[in-house]
């Protein structure tokens, strides 16, 4: 009875001061890393003067948006409709 | 006459009960922490997502020039002439640094790459005192050839070149440079088929950032060619708006998880309900009221620790130093993706979103569980349970 009480002393004391520590790391974590950790990115960014960060692989579209030549018809977009043939159901972008 | 002491909040006895209870049924008490730590880290992983990695492109194009110009024709993009780009935008007032940039995707060993000039632009240094590639050489991303650096590598654009390796790029810079190639601007001219004296776009900056706006019908007329203007704020709205897609589309498919989660919670709740252990307590004298806190803090002891648990992993998975799986799910890498080393600036909002947002229905459920408890009849619920 007696270790069974204090094993559940030791769970409430755990329970209550785990949340604590949780959130002492993750506000110091913050504090520590929170400006430092992407300033090698930041300062090869600005020394080779790139286009686009590298999120997405080099030749799609979403990281050099500036591809898509001027002259595709922005209506050429699954967001309007089209029927199965081809054509579009609505001639203007609505 | 006796007076009625205040029931304190917080008792360390019946807190102790509570723990007891729960360390009887220690399945039904795993299997609870378990779910309420996934649905709190989901919860928020779905609110972080977006609002770092835009954070993150925010921060990144803040240190891209404040306007682009590219000259255009009808089918497309066109090299312009550095020289006369240079000069033209140089005439017009509040124009600061025209460079012209020779960059553009050519083909890798392992994929597109992106091929940057270094020594085409004034004055340029690059960081930690790193060498500028002489001709003939370059300085590869860490994603460019796999784990080893490689003595040669082989580029094919306009014409093929094997370029000797000098370095790799640092891996805490790979959300910029994983898939970069940097190179000479003899080399990389022949790569993408530029002429003497041509550039790929011409890059300036201004006084302040919203000033770019309206420089364009000024810049625009300065040009004897068609060109397209492209200012910092557009490229930031385009990748925010692609960042938007890719993490609406991946928090949509968290969303039947949080549902699978949410069920065995459910479930959990159900199987774990004990009425007759409720009706013998009330039994031998315990109050309503006891009976209330007793459910308060059996749900608190699970979880408070639960959710800040989730809420650790969150951050972990997140803002882990070169954390590769955002990229390799949501960006559609198909060989080995750029380590993110993102900050967590205005993360605090998101967590404490996500606890409340987990918290506060699991908190209702309890109460409301205990407030049943608390109201009902022993001598009901010892007949219903025989």
């Amino acid at each position: 009875m007696e270790k069974s009480m204090r094993r559940a002393r030791l769970l409430v004391w755990i329970a209550l001061v785990m949340p604590l520590v949780i959130t002492i790391f993750l506000a110091a974590d913050r504090y520590v890393r929170a400006g430092r950790q992407d300033r090698a990115s930041l300062r090869w960014m600005a020394a080779l003067d790139l286009p686009s960060p590298a999120f997405w692989p080099a030749g799609t579209f979403q990281r050099h948006p500036q591809f898509l030549p001027p002259a595709v018809d922005v209506r050429m977009s699954p967001l309007f409709d089209w029927d199965r043939d081809g054509r579009l159901v609505h001639p203007s972008p609505r | 006459m006796s007076q009625a002491t205040p029931r304190k909040v917080w008792s360390p006895a019946l807190a102790s009960w509570a723990a007891r209870d729960l360390m009887r049924q220690p399945a039904f008490t795993l299997v609870l922490f378990v779910a309420l730590a996934a649905v709190t880290a989901l919860a928020a992983l779905v609110l972080l997502l977006q609002q770092t990695l835009a954070t993150a492109s925010t921060r990144l194009l803040d240190r891209a020039p404040h306007v682009v110009v590219r000259r255009v024709g009808a089918g497309g993009w066109l090299p312009l002439d550095a020289e006369a780009a240079r000069t033209r935008a140089a005439s017009v007032v509040g124009v600061l640094r025209p460079r012209a940039r020779m960059w553009g995707v050519v083909s890798g060993p392992e994929g597109a790459v992106t091929l940057v000039a270094v020594d085409g632009r004034d004055n340029i240094d690059l960081p930690s005192g790193w060498p500028l590639p002489h001709s003939g050489e370059a300085l590869v991303g860490p994603g460019v050839s796999g784990d080893e650096t490689p003595e040669h590598i082989s580029l094919n654009g306009s014409v093929s070149r094997v370029l000797t390796v000098t370095g790799q790029l640092p891996r805490s810079a790979g959300s910029v440079v994983h898939d970069v190639v940097v190179a000479h601007a003899e080399d990389v001219r022949a790569l993408l088929g530029l002429g003497p004296g041509q550039a790929s776009d011409l890059a300036l900056d201004v006084f302040h950032p919203d000033e770019a706006a309206a420089l364009l019908p000024e810049l625009a007329a300065a040009f004897d060619w068609p060109v397209q203007i492209t200012t910092r704020q557009e490229q930031l709205g385009r990748h925010l708006a692609h960042i938007s897609r890719a993490t609406g589309m991946a928090c949509l498919g968290i969303g039947p998880l949080l549902l699978a989660i949410l069920s065995v919670v459910v479930a959990v709740g159900i199987w774990g309900r004990r009425s007759w252990e409720t009706g013998v307590l009330r039994a031998v004298g315990w109050t309503g009221a006891d009976m209330l806190r007793l459910h308060l803090y059996r749900g608190l002891l699970v979880g408070l620790p639960a959710m800040s648990i989730g809420t650790l992993i969150a951050h972990l998975l997140l803002f882990w130093p070169g954390m590769t799986w955002v990229p390799q799910l949501l960006f559609g890498w198909s060989g080995p993706p750029p380590g993110f080393y993102l900050s967590s600036t205005g993360s605090a909002g998101a967590w404490l979103l996500a606890m409340v947002l987990v918290g506060v229905p699991f908190m209702a459920a309890v109460f409301w569980t205990g407030w049943r408890a608390a109201g009902a009849d022993p001598g009901d619920i010892l007949e219903g349970g025989r």
